[in-house]
């Protein structure tokens, strides 16, 4: 069992998580925020189970999905935002939008919205940390299509040739933009890809946060202590849209049956559940932490909102250092 | 910074115009040479490719490095050029300087998503708060038929790209130059060697120094024609001046030495002179270096030139690998003079 500080804390960071979403889902049809958004909701458990296990020093490299990443990283909000609401203030100056935040004074490292993109850039950090002899771990996360690119398999083979110390996260979220994973896999299991590499792989239920935490707090120790990569799927469903704010249902790549099905494996409804059955939490609590996440992403959207926009002149700076 | 005490110097020596009791040391010497110092100079520089220890040593260009530096900084790696394309991107952002080493240019097209989707736009995507110090270099190989899929000239195609720098050196002295100074750059750089330089030899100094990028050399003066000549082309070039002079033309050759930045301005003082431009190339014609030259000269030097540009590249087809076919699909010293005799009637 967990202690309640880290419960509370799980709980916080994905609440965090799920309520920047939701307020960018509320504000992004009024069309000021001129970026592609891939909401990460349902699949909250995954960054925050992780990133609790990081130092801060620790990097993390991430995909188009990541703002959930970001926050767990503990990313500046204001500065997201910002990169959102395309400002000379965000994270990356206005210059990559929703797809590629950054925030290397907590170690996020960037985000390749190409898919696998970071996946070996990631590897080379690790590599890095070694010929430096420093004792930093690197957490990469991307989604099951991601598994199909080659360079994933090619980055694994080499964190294996040189004993880097690398976490892959793999988030089977189930779909890639409209396509079902049985239109694109054979096999519905990421880590059997990779059981015959001389490497650990696991399979977690990515929707259940206790269970990410805790398996996370072995592997991530055990990455940092043995020096050697880890592969772990994470089990998961993406509840939105692949990019916007609807569901896809709508649409029909998917069913209301299957929708149904996942809401109610909600990560944020099943663990609240486990804190209120356990009296770690009540509803004045829960009110009370919404509230102050609800303050904060105010002021982030207000910061955002009164910021101003990139200068043209500053166009062609920044292509060279 | 260790780089800052190199002493940066654009002064050339053409190769086979030594002066007598300066050293001399072959190409590929030099190439190491360069390694060799980088690695003593800087400690983030590591050197990785498929081969650099092996034997042969990238043809001589890593030979042994690693018995003096150690596995950990010069090493072998798997194929996976995508792959290792990214980890050395990855060890760029995180404090190193990788030297990544491909035999053949023809192998990066395995890595256009690292090079292309990332290296060339992390800095700028970010808001220039990060960069990526990677060297990537590769031999362009020539003859014996190599056939279609080991002796392309790809530069030009990289040069569509943003964010990159283009590095093609001619000569001993510049390879070690540039190499130092591509190290040195906060940015991606891609480096372009041809295999055929490799016989050169030519004066190096010993002690490390540096060439600034976008600053080309005339490599010959002359009055009638400009000839801008890329990589192994300079030696076509040197070739056909010699038979030209006989024939009373009198050609300017200017060597870039890199393609991006490009010495623009080099090129319009020389035409200012001559008026006449060839740009002969080691790779394609069509949408490569030399229609690039050939479009920022008709761009911004138009009004000193008094007949139409020509461009000697190798012939619009894969290269074919049998040696009568294959001299006749790459631009020479005879292309050359002929192009500067119909510039002169």
């Amino acid at each position: 069992m967990l202690a309640k500080g880290t419960m509370i804390d799980l709980y916080k960071k994905m609440m965090e998580i799920r309520l920047v979403e939701q307020r960018i889902a509320d504000h992004y049809n009024e069309d000021e925020m001129r970026t592609p958004v891939h909401l990460y909701i349902g699949q909250e458990a995954i960054a925050a189970g992780v990133c609790a296990n990081l130092q801060k020093e620790d990097y993390v490299f991430s995909n188009h999905r990541n703002h959930g990443h970001y926050i767990a990283k503990g990313g500046d909000l204001n500065a997201m935002i910002a990169e959102l609401y395309n400002r000379a203030t965000g994270c990356s100056k206005g210059r990559g939008g929703s797809m590629h935040l950054i925030d290397l004074s907590v170690g996020f490292h960037g985000s390749s919205s190409i898919v696998a993109g970071g996946v070996p850039i990631a590897t080379g950090a690790a590599l890095a940390s070694v010929m430096k002899g420093e004792n930093r771990v690197s957490a990469v996360f991307f989604g099951d299509a991601a598994s199909e690119e080659g360079v994933v398999y090619e980055s694994i083979c080499f964190a294996a040739l040189k004993k880097l110390p690398i976490v892959y996260i793999c988030e089977n979220n189930q779909y890639s933009v409209c396509s079902p994973l049985k239109n694109r896999q054979a096999d519905n299991q990421m880590y059997k890809k990779f059981e015959g590499l001389p490497i650990k792989t696991y399979c977690l239920d990515g929707n259940n946060v206790i269970d990410v935490y805790t398996a996370f707090n072995k592997i991530i120790e055990d990455v940092r202590e043995k020096q050697q990569p880890v592969f772990v799927e994470c089990v998961t469903y993406r509840m939105m849209d692949h990019h916007g704010t609807k569901t896809g249902v709508e649409v029909g790549y998917r069913t209301q049956e299957e929708w149904d099905e996942w809401k109610g494996k909600d990560p944020i409804g099943i663990f609240e559940n486990i804190l209120y059955e356990q009296k770690l939490l009540d509803e004045k609590e829960k009110a009370e932490i919404v509230g102050s996440i609800n303050q904060r992403i105010d002021q982030a959207f207000e910061f955002a909102k009164k910021s101003p926009l990139p200068d043209i002149s500053q166009l062609c700076t920044g292509l060279f250092r | 910074m260790p780089w800052t005490k190199i002493f940066s110097q654009n002064e050339i020596n053409i190769s086979g115009n030594e002066e007598v009791g300066k050293r001399i040391i072959s190409y590929p010497k030099a190439v190491r040479e360069a390694l060799k110092q980088a690695l003593e100079i800087d400690s983030r520089v590591f050197i990785m490719g498929q081969g650099v220890d092996d034997p042969g040593g990238m043809f001589g260009a890593t030979l042994d490095l690693h018995k003096e530096f150690g596995s950990q900084r010069v090493f072998d790696t798997p194929l996976s050029e995508n792959g290792l394309t990214g980890v050395a991107i990855g060890a760029a952002l995180t404090g190193m300087r990788p030297f990544y080493c491909h035999n053949r240019p023809d192998f990066l097209m395995l890595t256009m998503d690292q090079i292309v989707n990332h290296a060339s736009k992390w800095s700028y995507m970010f808001g220039g708060i990060v960069n990526v110090p990677i060297v990537i270099w590769s031999v362009v190989g020539r003859g014996w038929g190599s056939a279609a899929q080991h002796s392309q000239a790809l530069h030009g195609m990289f040069m569509h790209v943003p964010g990159l720098r283009i590095v093609v050196p001619t000569t001993p002295y510049d390879a070690k130059g540039l190499i130092l100074s591509a190290i040195a750059d906060n940015n991606p750089v891609l480096i372009f060697e041809h295999r055929w330089l490799f016989k050169q030899t030519g004066y190096v100094p010993e002690e490390p120094y540096m060439i600034p990028f976008g600053k080309g050399v005339v490599r010959k003066t002359g009055k009638d024609v400009t000839i801008v000549a890329i990589s192994y082309m300079v030696s076509e070039a040197m070739k056909a001046a010699e038979e030209l002079l006989k024939k009373g033309i009198d050609v300017e050759i200017i060597d870039p030495r890199t393609l991006k930045p490009l010495d623009e301005e080099l090129i319009a003082e020389s035409l200012k002179k001559t008026g006449k431009l060839i740009i002969a190339d080691t790779g394609w014609k069509t949408g490569g270096a030399a229609a690039e030259i050939a479009a920022a000269v008709a761009e911004h030097s138009f009004q000193y030139l008094n007949k139409p540009i020509k461009r000697i590249g190798s012939a619009d087809i894969p290269t074919p690998a049998s040696y009568v076919l294959e001299d006749a699909f790459y631009g020479n010293s005879s292309d050359i003079i002929r192009a500067a005799e119909e510039l002169m009637k």
